[in-house]
């Protein structure tokens, strides 16, 4: 036999040596990271539902999830949760799209201000069209919504100035937007909130040349802030719950996922420090045979999850073994929890003073 | 009228004010909840369970009454908004969202304030589910809701009881944001009355001012309680309210 240039490759470059021969679990697509992660790097992510996982994951793993919009410490963790904090580093909740990730740059940083920007709710409440879901009983007035996108904004501007690595998980490429100046909203209005108005609102369904576009204009406008910031591109697993082409969910559902990765690819080719990671072969290549899918073939279950994030946690991470600095939540908590302790006591004291000797001259 | 009055801190304005003022109308007898034979017992995780010595006690002071005032707890509330938070925080009102929001504060939804006062308020419902569970059923109980906050923050500087060092360390919450905690702690109160068949009875509109903080002439001395004048008011209030006819089915 002569000799190929197949003859040199490793093993990860062949079928048979890397998927046939393994157990479907020991598969290792990612071969090798492009940069280490440190334990004390602070981490971002946004993305789809499957980057909630991602995030999740990280803060379990002692990693330095960087969270610039923690719930008040008020809150405990389930009506936090309840409210959209701790989905992700900020309160932006599910971006699916390149172009609101963009636009959420620039909203955040005043460049962009959406015609469409409240939503009016039936019960009289107040929606915010770019976060439907984030308020469930949605805001009480024009001037909380307003004082809560400020403060939102904030922690995102905070977040892109001081990541060291941000996490982005494509979703989509379907998405609706505003006639009137082209805001992309998260989810079709009249869903989660808003109404629909088909003059105003109209579907795109974006192409790898907007998608690319998109994100190269975003990651351009990321190191403006923060010319460090390594980027990490993966691809959600997670099919359409719906397409809004006429045709069937599933040959949507492949359009949309292979104008993502070509996307991906595009992106991390033109963009130093920019890595994909497969996540999207992990879960979705024939070697799992569809084990990592939930019964309803759409949702991921925890091993496929646990998989992703092995294979990252070895090819990404470093071996040190310092601890992270506490994220910005646990101090606020040690805080608030030594303040309702110490007044809880301090109520009960003057209560029982009142009781014993009341009207007290001091 | 023959009264029960029962309840915490909250009471001793109203047993003062019984004590050197004269109320023709009722025949008052004070329980004072706040020894630790009345005080429910929590263990963790689970729901608090009233103290055997007040569910004995309790159900031999209600007998022959014909109404039942209570005054469970009522200063949760403070644990908020006596003093700033480390984290300053402010919400809206859901009952009144006109209210301004303060500059510089972290706007937290108002669902977060009410999830934390309902934890903090789970021993005031043990003790009133168990009065009304105590109490003859033709005998109506009365939760009273408590005294608005006082506006003055040099009247609570110069009163400042045991909250004086934390004052120091903290400051005095602006007196809107007491304002729109003792309303969210009410309104959280006034719903465990609705579910347990006790009815709630506001604050007396002519101890208000017009910004609905405790006039000065009610002020205890103290940051968090009535004084005698105010627990005047109070029984007046509640002669008040319980002598008008009941309207015809």
């Amino acid at each position: 036999m002569s000799q190929t240039p197949y003859s040199t490759y490793a093993d990860y470059a062949f079928w048979k040596r890397s998927i046939s021969n393994l157990d479907f679990k020991e598969v290792d697509p990612v071969v090798k990271g492009d940069f280490t992660i440190s334990p004390s790097d602070k981490v971002v992510t946004a993305g789809s539902c499957f980057a909630q996982h991602i995030a999740r994951y990280l803060a379990r793993e002692d990693f330095n999830f960087f969270v610039t919009e923690p719930a008040h410490p008020i809150a405990n963790t389930k009506i936090a949760q309840e409210y959209g904090y701790g989905d992700f580093s900020a309160r932006y909740g599910n971006i699916y799209t390149s172009r609101q990730l963009l636009q959420l740059f620039d909203r955040a940083y005043g460049s962009y201000v959406p015609k469409d920007n409240i939503w009016t709710r039936p019960d009289g409440n107040f929606a915010d069209p770019f976060r439907p879901r984030i308020q469930p009983d949605g805001f009480a007035s024009v001037a909380e919504l307003t004082r809560d996108r400020a403060q939102h904004f904030a922690a995102v501007r905070e977040a892109f100035e001081n990541l060291d690595v941000f996490i982005f998980t494509l979703g989509l490429t379907e998405t609706w937007y505003s006639a009137d100046d082209g805001a992309v909203y998260p989810l079709c209005p009249g869903v989660a909130a808003g109404d629909f108005d088909k003059t105003l609102h109209k579907f795109a369904n974006f192409s790898v040349d907007e998608v690319t576009a998109d994100m190269n204009a975003f990651i351009q406008r990321l190191r403006s802030v923060n010319p460090e910031a390594k980027i990490i591109i993966t691809v959600s697993p997670v099919p359409l719950i719906a397409t809004a082409e006429d045709r069937h969910v599933l040959v949507s559902t492949t359009y949309s996922k292979s104008v993502l990765r070509v996307a991906a690819e595009n992106i991390c080719q033109s963009n130093a420090d920019c890595a994909y990671y497969p996540s999207y072969e992990i879960i979705t290549g024939p070697q799992t045979r569809g084990r990592y899918y939930a019964g309803d073939s759409r949702g991921i279950m925890e091993n496929g999850v646990r998989h992703v994030m092995g294979l990252f946690m070895q090819h990404y991470t470093s071996k040190e073994t310092a601890i992270a600095p506490p994220i910005k939540a646990d101090n606020q908590s040690q805080q608030h929890e030594a303040m309702m302790a110490e007044m809880t006591h301090l109520v009960e004291v003057n209560c029982d003073e009142e009781a014993l000797d009341p009207g007290r001259k001091s | 009228m023959n009264i029960l009055f029962t309840g915490h801190s909250h009471l001793t304005a109203l047993e003062t004010a019984a004590e050197h003022q004269d109320f023709p109308e009722i025949n008052p007898s004070f329980l004072q909840l706040t020894i630790p034979e009345y005080t429910p017992i929590v263990s963790d995780g689970q729901a608090p369970e009233v103290h055997p010595a007040f569910k004995s006690d309790i159900r031999e002071r209600v007998q022959n009454r014909d109404l039942i005032i209570c005054l469970a707890y009522g200063n949760e509330h403070n644990i908020l908004a006596l003093l700033n938070h480390p984290q300053p925080f402010d919400f809206t009102l859901k009952s009144e969202k006109t209210l301004p929001l303060l500059d510089t504060r972290q706007i937290i939804p108002a669902a977060f304030i009410e999830q934390r006062f309902r934890a903090m308020t789970v021993k005031a419902r043990c003790l009133l589910e168990d009065i009304r569970k105590a109490t003859p059923e033709a005998t109506p109980v009365y939760q009273l809701q408590s005294p608005p906050p006082i506006p003055s923050d040099a009247h609570i500087e110069k009163f400042p009881g045991p909250f004086r060092t934390k004052m120091a360390e903290l400051g005095i919450s602006p007196v809107l944001l007491r304002y729109k905690l003792w309303r969210a702690y009410s309104a959280i109160v006034e719903d465990i009355c609705q579910n347990t068949g006790i009815i709630y009875l506001k604050a007396p509109e002519n101890t208000q001012d017009k910004d609905g903080y405790l006039r000065q002439e009610y002020w205890n001395n103290d940051p968090t309680h009535g004084n005698e004048a105010y627990g005047a008011a109070v029984i007046r209030n509640i002669i008040s309210v319980t002598s008008k006819p009941e309207p015809a089915a």
